[in-house]
């Protein structure tokens, strides 16, 4: 695998997907992930944090919402996860006048055959960008919510299987507000982790701005792993990455915090538990770990939980942020102490 | 540069002029407060004065004390502050020894320096408060003085910040030494002299104030153990009956002082015989069972009996007893006139506490409370008297011992030649078959008394004395006898059974006037035996008969029953009590413990035990406190590898809030690892990622380890506490010590460290 991994970086994509054996399968989780994370970084320059928190979604199977200002990477960096996978991908550009069969496929009628055949639309396909998702309407938006959450969209009664594995990574512009239709609090639950790219720090923009690093482009990046590959260190992660009790009771206690907290109208769902929980087992395979550490829910708590909090009316116009919301509560919410007695969920 | 600038120095007199004050006003046990007062301020404030004159004005303070040194002689400073000292006391103190009023003559100087020399004996050997005399108060403007110069001395050419409070601390030693029996508390003044010396500080070296996280700290512990000590420490053992050191003890006594040629109780036949001459007149409360002392006699060589001579300056106050503090009957004052009484000695109801008596140079037996006149008594001379009169009660008498009094029991046994006395074995055998029967001591005086009186007459023209010949002639053949006879010869029959006696000569209550002014004549003059008991004191016993009965009062029979028509609810009265425990055949058998003071010591015990609770608690909180980390520590260490490796790393966890990580519930190992890495040296920092990785995956992972792993983590714990203790800027010691009274740390006594963090 280590070898098929090298081999992928410089620029010939595996054959196929390797067959891993239980004690090297942490090891080489970790060396893809980093593989892969390096390849990402050549283009998102100084993010890596950022696209650290993008593979994580990848492996767990979530959906990625990347939210900043425009010009700070969103784009190139769903295009370099799509790119450093030997996997099919698509990119959608969401605007006001798209339909959802512009998203979903169609079903044409083929006189030659005489029969309807089914043209699936661009959500076919293991990476799919949104750009600009807030700006399609939310009859386009409500289409994605099956495909994200199901994996299969359901065009003239046939449901449509998407190719695992299956990731969108949408992006939207918080700043400028017109003519868009925020995401329903529905679908943004859908979404694993929303991260936001921020602007790089001075040395890293001088070495995007010089073309420093071999001025990488997207399209001239190597490919990394088939979507076997992500497939695999999918079950990995989910197979080979214990949570204890504790742990998870502190996730679960985190998630809770929220709906219970003064300033939120609307705190996480069980869902964002889950979410949360199953983003540290792929923290912790990253690091080669077989278990997941409180490190990993509390380092995982503000993407994958802020997006899911509605404020109160009063927080609001106090100013408090999901954010700052977020960090009280894991400041006040105890982290379970390490004890001899081992719990495991 | 460092110390206090010019201006600092120059306010900080501020402070040594209030500490020099503090040292005048802890005078106030040694003098009345108002006498010493006016000496207090002038002694502080113009010292001050000189000294801020001589040494620097507003731009002459100096920064350096090398060059102050250098700059300013210290001569003139030391020249004219002894100047304006002399001319003070001579203006205030000495006012009649000086010319116009302040300047002193050659003798008045004289008489100030001895003065200054003889003062401190002179006050410990005076009944405090002492009588505001120059000759004394002139100590009082010394100390003041030299302290208030002294510091400002320091104050100005030092630049060190706590020197110059030194001179009034020295200095005030001296009030608090001669005031040690002196009324009241200084309590106060000491609270004061602390103020004025925070306040030095304060001015000197603000920047040095202590840390408010000590002030909290420490506060609350400081008051807790005050209160601890001041329930406390009556109560220790060896405390309650222990006087404070005296210096008192230690200084030779004047010599005493043969102040009559003539001893009251050879006066008396001759005042019975002329019964009418007006003696004195009391204005008072209505009491006709009260007597009126004049003296005590309490040493007897066969012939005579002696009155107390161990007779000290006093300004009116009259000190406790030293024998006994019988409960208080009731508190009463009396206004005193006299008329042909004479001699020196001031009637007064026993036991007298004050006596105001401007005119009169007043002495004072601290034992009897006998009071004298140095002066002698003229007939006109009034005064005013408070005493207390001791409630006794004969329930509690009957069984008490009696006091081991040696000086009072010992009795000339042989004469001049060495020969035994026979008089004293007459007496000794009529004293045993007086009281024959008795069992306690206080039945034996009262048997004797009854004996005296039912065998023997009254008869004021009885042959007077009372040597041992003339007692024999009283007892064997006269019979009869005055209560010359009778009291003397109660008490050295008495002293014959070892009971401690010494005789009263006084006057019995008088008759009443129409105005309520009672009139104390001649003939009334009375003489009383009275015995010494242990825990009570002198208790007085009346054997005289028909002149005065148990209880002494005038003209009423022994035997003679009460008035018929007396109400059934009247209490019954200690003579009637005694008449009941005399014919007892035997005593009945000491009661319990239960007292009159039993309500008194029933709540000092409480108060004993509530103080002894919250010591204990205080000092259990602070041995928890200190013990609950130890103990933590030890169970960390127990248990199989896993275990001890959790143990180290909490231990660590600990260590690194000494090095100064918060204490936060929301921290995980990787937070913890990660502060003691940006915190701590290389050698300790690099031990705690692994470390960390380890117990994470003890703890979620479940991994298997074996004790070499678990010794290598308390070796790292040890490099890891090492380097906090030897960190550069960890928190202060009072912020530690915060720490370490947190009830957390106490309650790691009681459970597992591990418990209730998980």
């Amino acid at each position: 695998m280590t070898q098929q991994l090298a081999t992928s970086v410089n620029g010939n994509p595996p054959a196929e997907a390797p067959r891993f054996h239980a004690g090297d399968a942490l090891r080489l989780f970790r060396e893809c992930f980093r593989a892969l994370g390096d390849n990402i970084e050549r283009v998102v320059v100084g993010k890596r944090d950022v696209v650290d928190l993008a593979l994580t979604a990848l492996f767990a199977e979530g959906h990625l919402l990347v939210e900043d200002v425009p010009g700070t990477g969103k784009t190139t960096l769903a295009r370099a996860i799509s790119a450093s996978i030997d996997a099919s991908w698509h990119r959608i550009q969401f605007t006001p006048d798209l339909l959802p069969s512009d998203i979903t496929g169609v079903s044409m009628f083929r006189q030659t055959t005489n029969t309807f055949e089914f043209l699936p639309g661009p959500v076919f396909a293991h990476v799919v960008i949104g750009d600009e998702i807030n700006r399609a309407s939310p009859k386009t938006q409500s289409a994605m919510l099956e495909v994200m959450e199901e994996g299969r969209i359901t065009v003239d009664g046939i449901t449509h299987e998407v190719p695992r594995p299956f990731i969108v990574i949408a992006t939207q512009n918080p700043v400028d507000m017109s003519g868009t239709y925020p995401l329903p609090e529905a679908q943004l639950d859908r979404f694993l982790m929303r991260v936001t790219v921020g602007y790089p720090d001075l040395a890293s923009e001088i070495a995007v701005a010089s073309g420093a690093g071999g001025g990488a482009t997207i399209e001239s990046l190597p490919v990394i792993a088939t979507a076997r590959h992500i497939e695999e260190f999918v079950q990995v992660a989910r197979h080979h990455v214990s949570a204890a009790e504790p742990v998870v009771d502190y996730a679960v206690r985190l998630a809770r915090a929220t709906r219970e907290n003064a300033h939120t109208r609307l705190g996480a769902g069980p869902r964002g538990s889950v979410a949360l929980v199953r983003a540290a087992r792929v923290r912790a395979a990253s690091h080669e770990r077989g278990h997941i550490l409180p490190e990993d829910v509390k380092a995982l708590a503000r993407p994958i939980l802020t997006h899911r909090l509605l404020l109160a009316p009063d927080a609001e116009l106090g100013g408090v942020t999901a954010a700052d919301v977020l960090d009280e509560i894991l400041d006040r919410v105890p982290v379970p102490q390490p004890t001899a007695t081992k719990g495991h969920a | 540069m460092s110390g206090p600038g010019i201006h600092r120095r120059g306010w900080s007199l501020v402070a040594t002029t209030l500490a020099a004050l503090c040292v005048g006003l802890a005078f106030r046990r040694v003098f009345e407060a108002r006498e010493v007062l006016l000496v207090t301020a002038l002694s502080a404030i113009v010292p001050t004065l000189v000294v801020a004159a001589c040494s620097g004005g507003p731009k002459r303070f100096v920064v350096d004390a090398e060059r102050a040194r250098a700059t300013r002689p210290l001569w003139p400073s030391v020249i004219l502050s002894a100047l304006a000292w002399l001319l003070v006391v001579s203006g205030t103190l000495f006012r009649d020894r000086a010319v116009g009023y302040v300047v002193p003559t050659p003798d008045g100087v004289r008489d100030i320096g001895a003065a200054v020399i003889n003062a401190p004996k002179s006050i410990l050997t005076t009944v405090l408060p002492a009588p505001p005399d120059g000759e004394l108060l002139v100590l009082v403007s010394v100390c003041v003085w030299v302290a208030a110069f002294a510091s400002a001395e320091l104050a100005l050419r030092t630049a060190t910040v706590s020197l110059p409070a030194l001179p009034a601390l020295l200095a005030v030693v001296v009030p608090v030494v001669l005031g040690v029996q002196g009324p009241g508390s200084n309590v106060t003044v000491m609270l004061a002299m602390i103020g004025a010396i925070g306040l030095l500080l304060l001015i000197r070296a603000p920047q040095r104030r202590p840390p408010m996280g000590t002030a909290l700290v420490g506060a609350p512990i400081v008051v807790a153990l005050a209160c601890v000590a001041g329930l406390l420490g009556p109560d220790l053992p060896g405390t309650r009956d222990r006087r404070p050191p005296d210096l008192r003890d230690l200084v030779e006594q004047p010599p005493p002082q043969r102040l009559t040629g003539i001893s009251p109780l050879d006066r008396i036949s001759a005042w019975l015989m002329s019964p009418d001459q007006p003696m004195f007149s009391v204005a008072g409360p209505s009491a006709p069972d009260r007597h009126w002392r004049l003296t005590v006699l309490d040493r007897y060589d066969g012939s005579s009996w002696y009155p107390v001579r161990d007779l000290r300056a006093t300004a009116g106050r009259v000190p406790d007893s030293p024998d006994g503090r019988p409960a208080v009957l009731t508190s009463v004052v009396d206004h005193v006139t006299l008329r042909d009484l004479g001699d020196i000695w001031l009637p007064a109801s026993d036991r007298p506490t004050g006596v105001d008596a401007p005119d009169l140079r007043l002495r004072v037996d601290p034992a009897s409370g006998v009071i004298a006149s140095g002066s002698g008594l003229r007939s006109g001379t009034r005064y005013r008297i408070d005493a207390r009169i001791p409630a006794l009660d004969p329930d509690r008498l009957q069984y008490l011992p009696a006091a081991h009094d040696p000086a009072n029991t010992v009795l000339p046994e042989s004469d001049a030649v060495g020969r035994p006395i026979p008089a004293l074995e007459a007496l000794r055998a009529k004293a045993v078959l007086a009281t024959s029967g008795s069992t306690f001591p206080y039945q034996q005086a009262l048997r004797l008394a009854q004996w005296l009186r039912a065998n023997h007459r009254y008869d004021i023209s009885a042959v007077p004395g009372h040597s041992y010949r003339n007692l024999q002639f009283f007892l064997e053949t006269s019979k009869e006898g005055t209560s010359e006879q009778f009291a003397t010869a109660f008490a050295v029959m008495a002293r014959t059974l070892n009971l401690p006696t010494r005789v009263v000569v006084g006057f019995s209550a008088g008759r009443e006037g129409a105005n309520g002014v009672r009139e104390v004549r001649s003939g009334d003059v009375l003489a009383w035996p009275e015995v010494e008991f242990e825990g009570v004191g002198w208790v007085p016993f009346f054997p005289t008969p028909g002149q005065a009965t148990d209880t002494g009062a005038h003209k009423q029979a022994p035997e003679q029953k009460a008035p018929a028509n007396s109400t059934p609810a009247k209490p019954i009265t200690r003579a009637e009590k005694d008449r009941q425990i005399a014919g007892q055949s035997r005593s009945g058998p000491a009661p319990d413990s239960e007292t009159p003071r039993s309500s008194h010591r029933e709540r000092t015990r409480w108060e004993l035990f509530a103080a002894a609770g919250a010591g204990v608690a205080v000092v259990g909180y602070l041995v928890s406190a200190w013990l609950g980390p130890v103990l933590a520590r030890r169970r960390r260490r127990r248990g199989g590898p896993r275990e001890q490796v959790i143990g180290a790393w909490r231990q660590i966890s600990e260590d690194l809030v000494g090095a100064g990580m918060r204490t936060s519930a929301s921290l995980t190992v990787g937070d913890v690892a990660d502060f003691g890495a940006s915190r701590l040296p290389s050698e300790a920092a690099d031990r705690l990622p692994e470390l960390a990785a380890l117990v994470n995956d003890i703890a979620y992972g479940g991994r298997t380890i074996d004790q070499a792993d678990a010794d290598a983590a308390w070796r790292d714990r040890a490099i890891v506490a090492g380097a906090v203790r030897r960190l550069d800027g960890r928190p202060r010691a009072h912020v530690r010590a915060g720490h370490r009274m947190r009830p957390s740390s106490v309650a790691l006594v009681f459970r597992s460290p591990d418990r209730g963090r998980e």
